[in-house]
């Protein structure tokens, strides 16, 4: 199936925004895209398996190693014997609602099982989705114990297996990136703040931009591979800020005064725990190197506090307020000039 | 719509030809839907049809298979299909027979290339229905379930059928709008055909004469302008509505698009949709600014644009189209709201309720987890018969207790909290506000998420329900920020229309609990004629009959002093009686909680 290229979305800035950020520092803890139908949330999660970086990763290991890596490596590449290196795309993978457990962590193969009487493991999806994106669509739907325990594995970063017989670990570092809306029926309160950043997903109520979305996706469906020849330049472009920003970020360096404002923010918005604190940090660091920033500046905590700060917010039923306009408020009264 | 068989008047003759005129329209529409779906399946994925008989039905999938020609088949998807039927797993009588798995395939993957039906699509479950509206996406269905892996091709015509009379009841929104047509075929009569079909040589024609269609730039403006003005947010909805005037041009042999060929197009695609926003409060109008103001595009429009004449044109036909389809609706589901239950068969559904219904299966101890699901549990041993020794005693399979699998059920008590409010004179507006107050409340407050809330309200002759059963507080918010109020008290009719969602809800399996608020002195009857005795009378059947369905209620005495009348007739319905002279929401929201729900 042809993707439409994420670079010729219209709009969604903050959508396309997240996902870049978590593209270049996945420790931001994942993406949820909340918002209504038809908005093209599927389509720019799945419009990112095709603008990454490839990775370069162990020929034969079923939980693509990276060769040069030295730590967080599977049980036969930690013993460190010789490797030949390869190319894949950057996977993204995309967790169906009617996937059994069995599935999602991996079990025993069957076939060789009952074939040769050998016992081996059968790597489910979360090894698949090591080092890229795992996305699942309307995540309110999905059983309550499957996304605990993908909440679980994103968070340490490692999938435990202890089931017939078998005792696996193996890496499952990865992004995740759920969606749903909020009008089939709302989050629980303990899943919504476990994710890293949360987007609000509207449609456009531009005339123009709605025709310029419309146009694409027609010319899309007539001819995709015409299409994504057109765009073809500017996906690489962006694809090479993303590889700059990964090479950047980790020395991108935050003023005492940024960070003082952004626990404040924090403080003044009544958000528990740290979770808060680190993730605007780490998005802002993210943005900033996107942007090819060597500091994080006071505009650049602005501008990622509603992603990383608006479901973090107690909720007070008889307040009507969006949440992103709480979070701006809080932002322009610690922010006083 | 029985017709007397008394002679008929002149104008009555008239108006019932002017029906007849207007039904036949629309199963024309519907007839040329399914053309379309024929000729560009692929665009635009499919239909639903509300109200239609089964005959109409069975007509118009018979007429779509024909069209789509070389074979296509119906498929069904039954409303309570699990996900293994759905998107395949492990065959468990082929994987026992051969002593290994053996994958079997879903319903998804046979209707490849044919048309699936989905009969009582309004109480297809969300989970089932977002899986289906992935593959719709998609074009393709995945498959990770029971040790296998597996992917395939399935591209289908959806043909959803829906039934309006289930008040509350409505189509998954995800799946609707993945479907290019909504119509309504409600009270069309199955004996009143409705044209010549549609020749094989002219959609033959059609098909060769699409590719050269083309659409200008103004009219692609007019539809999504024309969408915005309906309050139609997705964007799928004008895609869908250009393919579809393009199609239509096609199929009268035409390579432009007439203005008529864009006002059909609008009323199959945008009609049901507008009609969706229609109840709800009337969206903002279009901003003239978009929300990033770095946007490039913003240079190229006017401020506010007036609407052109072609827009003005779709927005009304779709208006036109809405009202009248509601005006259908109206006139036949009232008859059927009295047709009562029989009370027996309501027994045992009270105790399998408690138990909620079955939503899967995971390992774990029968002796400690709860019931076994013995299917499961045997799907999970057939793989390894053939390596497992058999333990003796002439056993045909061998169990062991990593196998054992046991069922999930939904959560035991999944309550629906239904709000009866009494919204007819002056103080309309306090009370609903309240009710509105003491909702949001339960919602935002329960945790465990797993209560929903309906509002029925009661004002001049009748009922309406505000508010379908929703745990979501994002949508009481939009449908109650503008509630009406005023007029007669028909407290009877408040009752009936309660009645009847406790049925409904129990047939999905949920716990109803009825809250009421309201002084119980009715002075509308039930056929809404004014006057207390017979308004009264009519309240007191509508309790009783609300009490032989044995579900909690809670009456909330709103008059200023507590009432004779409201409690007795919160005795004739069986419910706690609880004076609340002053409003107040965080108390009602409490005292749901500790009386009903705890």
């Amino acid at each position: 199936m042809a993707i439409f290229p994420f670079v010729a979305i219209v709009g969604q800035e903050s959508l396309k925004d997240a996902l870049l950020m978590s593209a270049i520092e996945p420790a931001i803890g994942g993406v949820l895209a909340l918002g209504d139908r038809g908005t093209g949330k599927s389509t720019a999660i799945r419009a990112l398996a095709a603008l990454l970086p490839e990775i370069e990763v162990v020929r034969g290991c079923p939980y693509r190693c990276a060769p040069a890596a030295k730590a967080g490596l599977c049980g036969v590449c930690e013993r460190g014997e010789k490797v030949v290196a390869e190319h894949m795309g950057a996977p993204v993978v995309d967790l169906p609602l009617g996937a059994t457990e069995d599935r999602v962590v991996g079990a025993l193969d069957l076939e060789r099982a009952l074939a040769k009487g050998e016992k081996r493991f059968e790597p489910g999806l979360l090894a698949r989705a090591h080092r890229g994106f795992l996305y699942i669509d309307e995540v309110n739907l999905l059983d309550d114990h499957l996304v605990d325990l993908l909440l679980d594995v994103a968070a340490s970063g490692e999938n435990v297996v202890e089931r017939e017989g078998l005792s696996i670990r193996h890496p499952a570092r990865f992004v995740l990136v759920g969606s749903g809306n909020p009008e089939e029926g709302d989050l629980r309160p303990q899943l919504l703040d476990r994710f890293g950043l949360c987007v609000d997903v509207r449609t456009s109520t531009h005339l123009a931009e709605r025709m310029e979305i419309v146009r694409r996706r027609d010319a899309f469906e007539q001819d995709p591979a015409a299409f994504i020849k057109d765009w073809s330049k500017k996906t690489a472009a962006l694809r090479k800020r993303v590889v700059e920003a990964r090479a950047r970020v980790q020395t991108v360096t935050l003023p005492d005064a940024v960070l003082a404002k952004a626990v404040e923010l924090c403080m003044t918005l009544g958000a528990d725990g740290l979770r808060g604190e680190l993730t605007l940090m780490r998005a802002a660091r993210a943005r900033a190197a996107l942007s090819g920033e060597a500091q994080v500046s006071m505009e650049t905590l602005k501008s990622v506090a509603p992603l990383a700060l608006r479901h973090r917010l107690r909720k007070d039923p008889l307040d009507d307020t969006d949440a992103g306009v709480r979070v701006e408020r809080a932002v322009s009264e610690v922010f006083v000039p | 719509m029985t017709l007397a068989a008394a002679p008929l008047s002149a104008d009555r003759q008239a108006s019932r030809d002017a029906f007849e005129r207007i039904d036949a329209a629309r199963w024309g529409q519907a007839d040329l839907a399914v053309a379309l779906l024929a000729l560009m399946p692929h665009r635009l994925k499919g239909a639903i049809f509300e109200g239609a008989s089964p005959e109409l039905a069975g007509l118009l999938q018979d007429r779509l298979a024909v069209r789509l020609g070389s074979g296509a088949l119906l498929h069904r998807m039954p409303v309570s299909i699990t996900d293994d039927r759905l998107v395949g797993g492990l065959d468990l009588a082929a994987t026992l027979a051969a002593g290994r798995p053996v994958a079997e395939t879903g319903l998804l993957t046979r209707a490849n290339g044919g048309v699936l039906i989905v009969p009582m699509a309004e109480r297809l479950p969300g989970r089932a229905a977002a899986q289906l509206a992935r593959v719709i996406d998609t074009g393709e269905v995945e498959t990770e379930r029971d040790g296998l892996s597996m992917r395939a091709e399935a591209r289908f015509v959806t043909l959803a059928f829906a039934d309006p009379d289930e008040a509350g009841e409505r189509l998954p929104a995800g799946l609707g709008d993945r479907l290019a047509f909504g119509l309504s075929l409600q009270g069309v009569s199955p004996a009143r055909p409705r044209g010549e079909a549609l020749s094989v040589e002219v959609l033959a024609a059609a098909r060769a004469k699409l590719p050269q269609v083309r659409v200008p730039d103004d009219l692609i403006e007019a539809l999504i302008d024309a969408a915005l003005r309906l309050g139609i947010r997705s964007l799928r909805a004008p895609s869908f509505c250009l393919a579809a005037a393009c199609g239509i041009a096609a199929l009268a042999g035409r390579d432009t698009i007439t203005d008529a060929d864009a006002t059909l197009a609008s009323e199959l695609v945008y009609a049901s949709r507008a009609l969706v926003q229609l109840e709800a409060p009337p969206p903002p109008p279009p901003a003239p600014d978009p929300p990033d103001t770095n946007d490039d595009m913003n240079d190229s429009s006017k401020p506010q644009p007036e609407p052109d004449e072609l827009t003005e044109l779709l927005v009304e036909a779709v208006r036109v189209r809405v009202s009248l389809d509601m005006a259908a609706r109206r006139q036949t589901p009232c008859q059927r709201t009295r047709q009562e239950v029989p009370a027996g068969k309501s027994g045992d559904m009270v105790d399998s309720r408690r138990r909620g219904s079955r939503i899967g299966a995971r390992a774990g101890d029968p002796r400690r987890d709860g019931r076994l699901d013995l299917l499961s549990t045997l799907r999970t041993a057939a793989p390894w018969q053939r390596i497992r020794e058999m333990p003796a005693g002439g056993a045909v399979i061998s169990v062991r207790a990593a196998d054992f699998r046991v069922k999930r059920f939904r959560h035991r008590s999944e309550a629906v909290v239904i709000f009866v409010v009494d919204a007819s004179g002056s103080s309309a507006m306090n009370r609903l506000a309240e009710a509105k107050g003491a909702i949001e409340l339960l919602l935002s407050g329960c945790y465990s998420r797993r209560e929903s809330v309906a509002l029925i309200a009661f004002r001049k002759e009748g009922a309406d329900l505000l508010l379908s059963p929703t745990r979501s507080l994002t949508r009481v918010k939009r449908s109650l920020s503008r509630l009406p109020g005023g007029g007669g008290t028909p407290l009877a009719a408040g009752i009936a229309a309660a009645a009847q969602l406790v049925r409904i809800e129990r047939r999905k399996r949920k716990a109803p609990h009825v809250v009421f608020l309201s002084d119980g002195q009715g002075n509308i009857a039930l056929d809404g004629s004014p006057g207390r005795e017979r308004a009264g009378q009519d309240a007191r059947d509508m309790a009783r009959k609300l009490k032989a369905l044995q579900e909690p209620v809670l009456f909330f005495d709103i008059s200023r002093r507590p009432s004779a009348e409201a409690e007795l007739i919160s005795t004739e319905m069986g419910a706690i009686y609880r004076p609340l002279p002053i409003a107040d929401a965080a108390r009602v929201s409490r005292d749901v909680r500790s009386l009903l729900l705890d």
